[in-house]
């Protein structure tokens, strides 16, 4: 059976990336969103708070570009981890292991993308001069 | 904002079919996601807890059992909650579309008859 676990949020970042680098050399960011739920009239506002990951060229971008309070188009899939705290108590953790990262917001347009779907990205020349009205692009 | 996932997996034991006090019928079980994986590595699988409110949740409690293959649709939710006076994270997908995949009599059938061993079973991760 194929599995499938794909999962798609558009939120705020609560914290500037936490970029690092693994013993073996691989970069990785870190960050937390803050994802409003559904509202519903005479309801208080809630919100999810998600850690993302994001891991090799794509956390080289985050760093690069991401800021807190910047609000973001996060495509990846849900993982769950386990690991020992201070205590060596163990522990999970529930994070979403981004694939595709699209920044939303006008002052400000980016797109950052994993190599695997890059190609898809490639602009075409000339594209730039062609009058696009910026509200077209969002994709709703 | 927008909050959606899709998730396809295998149960991991029977929903847990429930009422809330104002009688809210809510449903809880564990899928279980592979993660996708060259065939040299170690499998990886992701425990993923669902939640299904109302409809859904009677449709999941009298339809789904332990193994059975299933795809969800639903929104990622952080929910804390407090046991024993320490405070903890939830994290859990609420459904909101419930699709149950594989042969109908795939987790019923009986291992003695050797027709119904069908493939259907095989890829079942446990």
């Amino acid at each position: 059976m194929a599995n499938l676990n794909r999962i798609i949020l558009v939120g705020k970042l609560m914290n500037d990336p936490d970029v690092r680098f693994t013993v073996e050399g691989v970069q990785v960011a870190k960050f937390q969103m803050e994802v409003d739920r559904f509202e519903k009239e005479g309801m208080p506002k809630q919100v999810d708070n998600i850690d993302i990951v994001a891991w090799r060229d794509l956390a080289d971008i985050c760093g690069k570009y991401l800021k807190k309070g910047k609000l973001v188009l996060v495509e990846g899939r849900i993982q769950i981890r386990t690991f020992e705290n201070e205590a060596g108590a163990r522990k999970w953790a529930t994070e979403v292991v981004a694939r595709t990262i699209k920044m939303l917001g006008t002052e400000q347009k980016m797109e950052a993308s994993a190599p695997a779907t890059e190609k898809v990205n490639d602009e075409i020349p000339g594209l730039d001069e062609l009058p696009v009205e910026e509200e077209s692009e969002l994709p709703f | 904002m927008y909050n959606k996932g899709f998730l396809i997996g295998n149960l991991t034991k029977d929903p847990d079919l429930r009422y809330t006090p104002s009688g809210i019928p809510v449903a809880r079980f564990t899928i279980a996601v592979n993660r996708p994986s060259a065939k040299s590595e170690a499998k990886e699988v992701d425990f993923i807890n669902i939640v299904a409110w109302r409809r859904l949740a009677e449709i999941c409690g009298e339809y789904l059992k332990k193994g059975r293959p299933v795809s969800i649709e639903g929104r990622l939710q952080i929910r804390p909650y407090e046991k024993n006076g320490e405070k903890k994270i939830m994290t859990e997908v609420v459904a909101d579309g419930m699709q149950m995949l594989g042969r109908k009599d795939a987790v019923t059938q009986k291992p003695s008859d050797p027709k119904a061993e069908g493939t259907a079973q095989e890829d079942v991760p446990f």
